[in-house]
């Protein structure tokens, strides 16, 4: 088996003589411009253009943009098999299957999968409501897993490490917008920063020491934000996307039997010769200066996407009416009741205005004019920024938060998981069932 | 209804211990506040808890992080997680643990 690295959770697994590409994000600026690789990924000649057109499956573990790159896939050779978990709802299949040029294989979760020549694959799905999925891939007497940034259970954990592993690549960094985004004052800001990368590396060691690979690859989960404006989220104290050479070192520190291994983009594994170094140099030099480095080369080309990104619509107000008077209108009173909040939208720009989401509200409107006195949780963003996704032109609303362009505000101060499912997806049959059973 | 007792000294303080008893794990937490316990299973990924940390009154689970208070069992970053709490009787050195 080889394993060429592309960063992120994509590699290209080559073994029997089928070639599996995993999650590839080929490109920079995912998320309205704000998602850079770990290194700039063309710096290492890799690119959508280069990567093989002849791969035989692709394996997709979730939509968001750093794992399901439309730009990628549009490139790859019409009509490639694409191997994706049977999720509750059918929402990523569609999305899939809208871009009109891939084969999409939903395969149940746990159940191998004979790709030929002696290859299996076996999807697992998370322990979350989210729609996200690791893969585990065995050929040539060696077993490869992926966790993508897939949350498994404990009990699939265990079971891969009863298995036996070769080589894993783990999520180890966070991916999202806590606490960056939220205003607290610096030292509470601070202190939540330190507190949550340390859960996060702590909890990559966890899941290595589980599932005992021989060797382990901090993978999925960080981005680089190269946006001059936004630099200061890569840092230690103020950020929660780890260097990848942290986690190698916090695995290092602890002993396992597992061998840490920092890959690089483009770096390679063997299962019969090792590992292959091919990153540039720089790759593997500081990363505080590689980071300020990219973002002056690319701090023109930031700036032009900016300016180019098309303005809201005159019809704004109404369409943030509409979408959320529907989608809240939608769920059964028993998931209202859960989610309980009244959600202030407080947008800028030339349609900006405010409006406040009342999920108490006796309805069918939920929608108020204005910011109620009450609001619970307030996002500040600017009308062009959130506009697509009143529309549909983007439909995962959560890409809107992991721009990292808004601020938000939660009073009381707690995580309202309910409010955070009915954004990810409002499906009101999967909502109504996951808050029947949790 | 299960009950077992063990001593207080065989409880670590601020380390989470692992009891097994009839197919029930439970998790013990022994505190300068005093001593509490959970089922054995954080109710985001089913991780065993006993796996986890106890800092400053919170209890971390090892496998993505999850925070609870370790004397109520409350989910800190979501709050409507609770964990299922198991009665807990000091008596002259001896704990006692009953649940359901």
């Amino acid at each position: 088996m080889r394993v060429t690295y592309y960063g992120q959770a994509c590699t290209l697994i080559e073994a029997g003589g089928i070639g599996i590409l995993t999650d590839p994000w080929l490109t920079e600026g995912a998320y309205q411009g704000t998602w850079f690789h770990t290194h700039v990924l063309a710096e290492a000649g890799v690119t959508p253009a280069t990567v093989p057109r002849d791969i035989d499956y692709l394996f997709l573990s979730h939509e968001h943009e750093d794992h399901t790159d439309l730009t990628t896939l549009r490139t790859l050779r019409p009509g490639v098999p694409v191997l994706i978990g049977r999720f509750g709802t059918p929402k990523f299949r569609r999305f899939l299957e809208s871009i009109g040029t891939l084969d999409v294989r939903e395969v149940p979760f746990g159940e191998p999968v004979s790709l030929g020549n002696d290859v299996t694959a076996t999807i697992l799905g998370t322990a979350e409501y989210t729609n996200d999925s690791a893969i585990l891939v065995e050929a040539d007497g060696c077993r490869l897993f992926n966790e993508t940034d897939c949350k498994l259970s404990y009990a699939d954990l265990e079971r891969l490490g009863k298995q036996g592993i070769d080589i894993g690549f783990y999520m180890f960094s966070g991916a999202n917008w806590y606490p960056m985004m939220y205003d607290y004052p610096p030292e509470v800001q601070s202190e939540r920063v330190r507190r949550r990368r340390q859960s996060l590396v702590r909890g990559f060691v966890q899941r290595v020491k589980l599932t005992r690979p021989r060797f382990a690859v901090p993978a999925a989960g960080p981005c680089t934000v190269l946006d001059p404006e936004l630099l200061w989220l890569n840092t230690e104290e103020r950020g929660i996307f780890v260097d990848p050479e942290l986690a190698v070192a916090a695995l290092r520190e602890v002993g396992l039997p597992s061998e840490p291994l920092y890959m690089a983009a483009s770096d390679v594994w063997d299962s019969r010769s090792g590992f292959e170094p091919h990153a540039p140099a720089a790759f593997r030099g500081p990363r505080q200066e590689y980071i300020r480095e990219a973002s002056a080369r690319l701090a023109p080309a930031i700036r032009a996407r900016q300016a180019a990104e098309p303005p809201a619509g005159a019809d704004l107000a109404q369409r943030l009416a509409d979408y959320f008077n529907t989608h809240v209108a939608a769920q059964t009173s028993a998931v209202r009741k859960r989610i309980a909040t009244r959600l202030a939208l407080d947008v800028s720009g030339p349609r900006g205005g405010a409006w406040t989401v009342d999920f108490n509200a006796p309805g069918p409107e939920y929608v108020r004019e204005g910011l109620l006195p009450d609001w619970t949780y307030k996002i500040e963003v600017q009308d062009h920024l959130l506009y697509p996704y009143l529309t549909g032109k983007e439909p995962f609303f959560e890409h809107l938060l992991l721009s990292l362009r808004f601020r938000a505000v939660r009073r009381p101060d707690e995580y309202n998981e309910p409010l955070y499912h009915f954004l990810y997806e409002p499906d009101p049959e999967k909502l109504h069932n996951w808050y029947a059973a949790h | 209804m299960p009950r077992i007792n063990l001593s207080q000294d065989e409880i670590p303080l601020e380390t989470p211990l692992r009891v097994e008893h009839e197919g029930h794990a439970i998790v013990v937490i022994r505190t300068a506040g005093g001593v509490s316990a959970f089922e054995d299973r954080c109710p985001h990924a089913d991780w065993p808890l006993s796996e986890g940390e106890i800092r400053d009154g919170v209890l971390q689970c090892a496998g993505h992080g999850w925070e609870f208070d370790a004397a109520t069992g409350r989910c800190i970053n979501a709050p409507a997680y609770c964990l299922t709490t198991v009665t807990v009787t000091v008596e002259g050195g001896q704990v006692w643990l009953e649940w359901e």
